[in-house]
This record gives structure tokens, C-alpha cells and sequence, in this order.
């Protein structure tokens, strides 16, 4: 599954359109410092944190894109880092346990 | 006496290659700022060369070594110091506890140690704007014990502020000061201060400067006057300035 394949099936709201990548899994994490260590290149990363810093911890751990869940609206300094970065990032309002619930269903096809 | 207590330098990767040593003591002086602190992320790698550069440039001006640490909450406190050798000391606290993650320049920006020339000494490999894992609550004491004030910063900001990553600050903890960020407009600050039951801080404003032309730009002033470095600290953790 693709980044684009997954926010069109999942019915996610585009922040930034990036490259259309591979995805391999899935991690959640909002504290930055813990991410940036422990997320792994291809995953989803869904978060409620949507500080500017998160496109810097996208890049760094190199996941698939991020998703904003919980409603969270992204501060304008993301969602511009974030297209010229070319990172994925969307958003939902459901909540970061029904997305990663719906991500794993997905993943597991 | 007119202040600013946060102000990064090159070392910091966000902050710009512009703040150099003397770059940033001559800024200060032609702001007619009376008191500054070096606050960079994680480290005080750079304080030497900015206490040396005033020294040599700008010897009225008073400057405290300091560091803008990063608590294992990703809570940002300014931690500051009348001795450069108790701000080293404190910084090897903190260096043990920081992240082993290496930064990214491409990402992140460079992080440049310079001399009280802005000659090149090197640069710092580890990412410095990252959590260290000291927890927010031991931090009061641990600067203390190195003769410092710990205040937290910009505590009306979204992010990495005391009030953002725990929903309140606790009056358990030692703080006797508080910083407001620039971007908090004086109407506003009452307020802000009042919803979150902050009236009885002393408030520091200051710029939080990344780049030279934002020294000063918080116009921190005060009517106290300090005769040495040591009484300013010890006015932050009591009454305030």
C-alpha cells in the first residue's frame, strides 16, 4: 500500500501532498524526542502534536507520512515545511486508536 | 536596566549562523541592552566565547552564561548562572543525559563552536534540540545547586512551554520566575496570566533570538539595578527583577 491508496482509502484530509511512498507499518508517539528514536522509515506516523518540528522528525526517521489525528489542525509552519519537504502528511478527526485500528486492517491485506 | 535573558547562538541549529560571539555582544550593546544571557539548546558550548567577546567589547555589559535546557517532557527552561564554571558544571549533567542522536545539519542546521574571535573551534556532532532525560521536576534543585536560576520558558507558547506539555505549572515546583514570549501581546499577558493562575511569578520577557535582529526586541526592562551577576541570580529565584 501506498501513502496516496491509504489516505484515499481511509478518507483522510490532505495537509501536504508529498511523494507517494511505500508503507511497511505504523507508530504513534507524540512526544517528538521519543519519536525521532523510535520510529522507523515506511511507517505511518500518527500524532496529535502538530508543531513545526514534526516535519523535522518525519525527514530524520524517514516514515511513509504523518497523520494528524483527534481533529488536531496543523500549524501553517508544518504544513509549509512540510510541501517543500515533499512529506505526506494528512489529518482526521477520529481518534489515533480507530486510525491505527484501520491502519493495521489495512496492512495486514 | 534593560534586558534579555534568551538569546541563541550559532551553536543552536535553528539559530543562525549570524550569531556569532561578537556578532551578538555588539548587537546587544547597540540595543542598549544593560544584560543578556546566552541560551543555547542543550549546551553551553558557546558561553565562553560570548563572555570573552563582551569582555573585550562591551565590558558594561553584563552577561550570564546559560542554556536553555530541553527536560525529558520536551519542556524548554532557561537555566542561568553568574559563573561560566558553574554553567560548565551544571552542562555536564546535562550532556550525560542528553540524546545520543546525531544531528542532522541537512535537517536541523548546522551546530558552529566559535572562539571570542568567531574563529571556528568546531561542531557540536549530537542533536542538541532534543529532550535530555531530567525530569522537569528535579530541575529547580539542580540548578540551584550549581548557583543558578532555572525559569521556564515562553510559557504561553504551544509547544515545549511548561503550560503545553502538562497542562499547568505546579505550584509544587521550586519556580519563582516565569518567561512570557515576545509574541504575547501586553493585553493579553494579564490575562494569560490570571487563566492560568501565574499572578504570583515574576515574569521575564524576553526575545528568544535566533537571529541578530531579533536581540532586544521583547524591550525586557527593569527598574532594579544590579551591582553583580550573582545578585541578579539570586533576585530570579526569589522576588523577582
Amino acid at each position: 500500500m501506498t501513502t496516496d491508496a491509504y489516505a484515499k482509502t481511509l478518507n483522510l484530509e490532505t495537509v501536504s501532498t508529498g511523494k507517494d511512498r511505500a508503507i511497511t507499518g505504523c507508530y504513534i508517539g507524540d512526544l517528538l524526542s521519543w519519536v525521532m528514536g523510535r520510529a522507523s522509515a515506511g511507517q505511518v506516523w500518527l500524532t496529535i502534536m502538530s508543531n513545526v518540528n514534526v516535519a523535522a522528525v518525519a525527514s530524520m526517521t524517514e516514515v511513509a507520512c504523518v497523520v494528524l489525528c483527534e481533529g488536531v489542525k496543523p500549524d501553517p509552519e508544518l504544513a509549509e515545511r512540510a510541501e517543500k519537504l515533499e512529506l505526506p502528511i494528512f489529518r482526521t478527526d477520529r481518534s489515533a486508536y480507530e486510525t491505527a485500528a484501520a491502519t493495521y486492517e489495512l496492512l495486514k491485506e | 536596566m534593560n534586558y534579555d535573558l534568551h538569546i541563541h547562538s550559532c551553536l543552536s541549529p535553528c539559530g543562525d549562523e549570524e550569531m556569532t560571539p561578537n556578532n551578538i555582544v555588539n548587537m546587544a550593546a547597540l540595543c542598549g541592552l544593560d544584560v543578556i544571557a546566552l541560551c543555547d539548546h542543550n549546551s553551553c558550548g558557546n558561553c565562553e566565547a560570548v563572555l570573552k567577546a563582551a569582555a573585550k567589547n562591551c565590558p558594561n555589559m553584563m552577561v550570564l552564561p546559560g542554556m536553555e535546557l530541553e527536560t525529558a517532557e520536551e519542556i524548554h527552561v532557561l537555566c542561568l548562572f553568574a559563573d561560566l564554571n558553574d554553567a560548565l558544571a551544571f552542562e555536564k549533567i546535562v550532556r550525560a543525559a542528553r540524546s545520543p542522536i546525531e544531528n542532522r545539519p541537512d535537517i536541523y542546521g548546522r551546530q558552529v563552536l566559535r572562539d571570542e574571535n568567531d574563529e571556528l573551534i568546531g561542531f557540536e556532532p549530537k542533536l542538541l534540540v532534543t529532550a535530555a532525560s531530567i525530569p522537569i521536576d528535579s530541575v529547580p534543585a539542580l540548578v540551584r545547586k550549581h548557583n543558578g536560576a532555572a525559569i521556564p520558558a515562553h510559557i504561553d507558547r504551544e509547544s515545549n512551554s511548561i503550560i503545553s506539555n502538562l497542562g499547568f505549572l505546579s505550584p509544587d515546583m521550586d519556580f519563582q520566575t516565569i518567561e512570557l514570549s515576545k509574541k504575547l501581546f501586553s493585553p493579553k499577558k494579564a490575562e494569560f496570566l490570571e487563566k492560568n493562575r501565574l499572578m504570583r511569578y515574576n515574569v521575564l520577557l524576553d526575545s528568544d533570538a535566533h537571529y541578530l535582529e531579533d536581540i532586544g526586541s521583547a524591550n525586557g526592562t527593569t527598574d532594579a539595578v544590579f551591582s553583580s551577576k550573582k545578585q541578579l541570580i539570586q533576585r530570579l529565584v526569589t522576588t523577582g527583577i
